[in-house]
């Protein structure tokens, strides 16, 4: 089916571009392949999910929905086509949390919380501290004595990170300091935990069960326990109440026509609650977190609201 | 003027003209706030002030000579040729995505060889068929590549 | 070991995984060969398609399509003087000047022997020893990764020395294109100069294009209708050298594919810094050093053992401790995950099988690219028998598709028409290229891994004495710099022995 589908957006193209598209108003939508944008590179957590869910949404849509990946700058790169794609619906991505709620107010991009509209949440994965799998640091409480007595070197993806900005919440929760080591990758960061360059780092679940052996979760950002792994305790039950995860929210261009947002929100509902879905987001580690857009986009001005104003308080805001 | 002053007067071209674009680099780049580079070494902007600093460096070496033995007979010659033909391959390698790769590839596997005097027509109607060939095989079947036609 | 190796080998003469194994090795051969696309992009065509896969075949199409999309960048580097990929820069230094004069059937006939001879090697040593040398890779923390990033770079001085003051000023130039874009530590945006899509920085493809193909393009225009006309007639074919070639090269592949596996297992080196490095120090052990840069077939042995010897040296930290070091070996990496093989220590103890069935893949990748070599050599040797002008314009469209390929960008195309006429006149006006990209490949791995040196270890010297590796690559680095002052005064010491 995979082989086929670059074919068929091929085909399509083709015959859209030599005139013989016939007249796209009078069909209904979807009536030609769908692209969906990653603003990551291949092989990330955001683009396996993006090609599960686009394998998925084909089959509810009917329609080919092939991945396109746009990485750069964070994720602010994609996530900015994105934001400026034609509204016919045909162009569409899926941005996470960093890129989206963050990059806005640390860096000049062109799009804010505002230039989307919100198809469906695809994945929320809660945010782990992981270390060493032979460290003696083994939670949160650990975690913020190590910080008190010894210099705690941390991991993120970059300055006004997720990662970075949760990190900071805790050292002030827990009154102790902490050095940021900003990285681009995750591998990067599993390189320096592992050749004891950093204590640890935030990440998420697919990536500690990705690398079981040599990593160790010791607390969760989430407010309950986390059922993929049920014995690390969160960092709120400790006396830290962070509460942050790492997720992927499928977007449009902000005024796609009425109609075809919620043809695109009901696939997505059907997309979401298949088997196929389901099972496979299960083995990679992650956790299906559907949502209606209509219903995530508020939540989603919220969060961006909060996240400004503890970048304003951490001074990254420039 | 004497043989000498050719070499050494392009050699200082060069040099300066060097240190001049980095310098232009950074200045565009708004590099040039020096209360911003000062600060600490953590700052985004000290590895490229640090870089451009030794490229400005090189440039005032090599304008003092430092490279001398390097220096190549200049051929004006066959200069704007050059010029011509890579401004060619620029404006094909714009209008690509603009026009389509068909109308973009054939006016140029025609047009490059007969600007630089080529006339074998049999031989460019057989290249340009095989190139366009190749390209709408390999890239647009093959690879998927959202050229327009 | 016996049982894991039959349950390997079950997997791979299975019908499917072999065609799997061929599909990869022609593709990859075809997707290296053509200027502008590389690995990464051979890679990432895959990868929809393992999904749909099982086990044995999905991992033979991306063994074949690494090292072969590899192997095939330095075809288009000897034949057209355009690097497939930055790994293949070192190898137009000598087989460029080859193909000119007519022997580039022998300079593709060694390309080929010495990549799947290093290729070969760099499997040996990852089948015995990768948990030993995963565990060695862990000692090179940020600072000894600067460090690692500084010899290379330093390497240009051996390479281009009697142009060393431009050499420096191109290799900065390249660092300085680097930096465009955002800090790769701490993401924070800088040098766009006003334009949000330069915030992904330049990217590698359409500079290399720019830089290489359209400024061969102009520099060879330059010289058409003057100069001998169409004077030797290019061989076409594969040839290989005799025996007696043999006898004295063998320690430059030994060399190069040491040198290769070590750089290979380093995160963010890669095979650029490899060949550089390989290609210095052949150019430095060779009794005619001059000779280098002029068509000696050593240099492209040195770079192109080097550069293969990388693949089997990168999937060394990727299998056994699940870090991949670069983009390629991570989409590798994130194509075996989903086929359920869970990398880390335990895949060395527990699923011995499924490392067997990876190297026999890319061992048979290896003589797959002495077959393709064999077959494809007549074809690409042909190119160079078309007359000059139609070759030009095919250079220029399949530069161009190809920078178009990678992200379909229109911008793309713009940078390389840019970079091209950057390329042309810094050649113009002595400057060399290579040391230009060497420096753009290495400068976010400089940077980023000086920052968090800083970070971590503070400005204390005495680091150094804790850390013996990082000592070892300063005295290194301190070698390769004073190194033509040490050889006269150590040559100087024998003549004066001597004459006494």
């Amino acid at each position: 089916m995979n082989r086929s589908m670059p074919c068929l957006a091929l085909g399509a193209l083709a015959a859209v571009l030599v005139g013989f598209g016939g007249d796209a108003e009078a069909q209904s939508y979807p009536d030609k392949p769908i692209s969906v944008i990653v603003p990551f590179s291949p092989g990330g957590q955001t683009d396996i999910a993006s090609r599960t869910l686009a394998d998925a949404l084909s089959e509810a849509l009917g329609e080919t929905v092939s991945v396109v990946n746009r990485a750069g700058a964070g994720g602010a790169i994609g996530t900015a086509e994105m934001a400026a794609a034609d509204t016919d619906g045909y162009t569409l991505g899926v941005t996470a949390s960093t890129p989206l709620m963050l990059k806005p107010f640390v860096s000049d991009v062109p799009y804010t919380v505002d230039s989307f509209d919100y198809v469906c949440r695809v994945f929320e994965n809660p945010m782990f501290f992981a270390v060493k799998v032979d460290s003696d640091i083994a939670s949160p409480k650990a975690l913020a004595d190590y910080a008190g007595s010894e210099r705690l070197r941390y991991g993120s993806s970059g300055n006004g990170s997720v990662q970075h900005l949760a990190m900071l919440q805790f050292s002030d929760l827990a009154g102790v300091e902490g050095v940021h080591v900003a990285n681009s990758s995750d591998a990067d960061n599993l390189r320096n935990i592992l050749a004891d360059v950093i204590t640890g780092t935030l990440t998420s679940s697919s990536v500690i069960k990705k690398n079981e052996d040599t990593l160790k979760p010791i607390g969760v950002m989430s407010r309950e326990r986390s059922p993929i792994f049920p014995d690390v305790p969160t960092f709120a039950e400790e006396g830290f109440p962070v509460y942050y995860s790492l997720w992927g929210v499928l977007v449009g261009p902000k005024g796609m026509p009425e109609d075809v947002l919620a043809t695109l929100r009901k696939g997505c509902a059907d997309a979401q609650s298949s088997e196929a879905f389901q099972s496979r987001m299960n083995e990679l580690g992650m956790v299906p977190a559907y949502m209606d857009g209509a219903e995530f986009e508020p939540l989603a001005k919220e969060e961006s609201a909060t996240s400004k104003a503890l970048l304003e308080k951490a001074g990254l805001i420039q | 003027m004497s043989g000498e002053a050719s070499p050494r007067i392009r050699r200082v071209a060069t040099g300066l003209g060097l240190s001049a674009a980095c310098l232009l680099f950074a200045a565009a780049g708004g590099l040039l706030s020096p209360g911003d580079w000062l600060r600490a070494a953590q700052s985004k902007t000290i590895f490229p002030v640090v870089v451009l600093a030794g490229a400005i460096l090189c440039g005032l070496l090599i304008a003092a000579g430092a490279a001398r033995n390097s220096d190549t007979p200049f051929a004006t010659a066959g200069l704007l040729k050059a010029v011509g033909i890579g401004a060619l391959a620029a404006i094909y390698a714009i209008a690509l995505p603009r026009v389509g790769f068909l109308i973009a590839t054939t006016a140029l596997s025609v047009l490059l060889p007969v600007l630089l005097g080529y006339r074998n027509i049999v031989a460019i109607a057989a290249f340009t068929i095989a190139i366009l060939a190749l390209v709408w095989l390999v890239f647009i079947r093959l690879m998927n590549v959202p050229l327009p036609l | 070991m016996l049982n894991d190796a039959l349950a390997a080998v079950t997997l791979l003469v299975d019908p499917t995984t072999l065609v799997a194994l061929l599909a990869g090795v022609v593709v990859g051969t075809i997707i290296g060969v053509l200027p502008g696309l590389g690995p990464s992009i051979a890679i990432a065509l895959a990868l929809p398609f393992t999904l749909n896969m099982s086990l044995g075949p999905s991992v033979a199409l991306l063994m074949g399509l690494y090292c072969t999309s590899i192997y095939g960048g330095s075809v288009a580097a000897i034949l057209l003087n355009v690097p497939g990929t930055p790994a293949s820069a070192a190898t137009c230094f000598d087989g460029y000047p080859m193909a000119r004069r007519g022997d580039g059937d022998l300079a593709i006939g060694i390309t080929t022997i010495g990549s799947a001879m290093g290729g070969m090697f760099s499997i040996v040593i990852l089948a015995f020893l990768a948990p030993f040398l995963a565990r060695f890779a862990l000692r090179f923390g940020p600072l000894e990764m600067f460090l690692v990033g500084v010899f290379a770079l330093c390497c240009v001085a051996i390479i281009e020395r009697a142009i060393l003051v431009k050499a420096v000023a191109a290799g900065l130039v390249g660092m300085a294109l680097a930096s465009i874009g955002q800090d790769p530590a701490s993401g924070d945006m800088r040098l766009t100069f006003g334009y949000f899509p330069l915030a992904a920085g330049i990217p590698l493809v359409p500079l290399l294009m720019g830089l290489f193909a359209i400024s061969e393009v102009m520099m060879r225009v330059a010289e058409y209708g003057r100069g001998p006309a169409e004077g030797t007639l290019a061989r076409i074919g594969f040839r290989v050298p005799g025996l007696h070639f043999w006898r004295s090269a063998w320690r430059t592949v030994a060399k190069s594919s040491l040198i290769g596996i070590v750089l290979g297992i380093l995160p963010g080196a890669g095979p650029t810094a490899a060949s550089f490095i390989s290609y210095s120090e052949a150019k430095r052990s060779s009794k005619d050093p001059d000779s280098f840069g002029k068509g000696n077939p050593e240099g492209i042995l040195a770079s192109e053992a080097a550069n293969n010897a990388v693949t089997g040296g990168a999937l060394v930290p990727s299998l056994s401790l699940g870090i991949p070091g670069d983009p390629i070996t991570a989409m590798i990496l994130a194509a075996l995950v989903l086929q359920g093989v869970t990398p880390g220590p335990r895949l060395y103890t527990e699923h011995m099988d499924q490392v067997l069935l990876i190297l026999f893949s890319l061992f048979i990748a290896n003589i797959g690219i002495l077959v393709a070599g064999g077959f494809g050599a007549r074809l690409f040797t042909r190119v160079l028998r078309l007359p000059e002008p139609l070759l030009l314009a095919g250079v220029v469209v399949l530069a161009s598709v190809g920078t178009f390929a990678g992200n379909n960008s229109a911008f793309d195309l713009v940078i390389m028409a840019a970079a091209g006429f950057l390329g042309w006149g810094l050649r113009v006006l002595g400057f060399p290229l290579a040391p230009l990209i060497i420096g753009y490949v290495l400068a976010p791995m400089v940077e980023v891994n000086f920052k968090q040196a800083l970070i971590v270890y503070g400005t204390d010297p005495v680091v150094f004495l804790e850390r013996p590796v990082a000592a070892a690559l300063l005295v290194m680095i301190l070698g390769v710099l004073l190194y033509p002052t040490i050889a006269r005064a150590v040559g100087g010491m024998r003549r004066r022995i001597a004459s006494r």
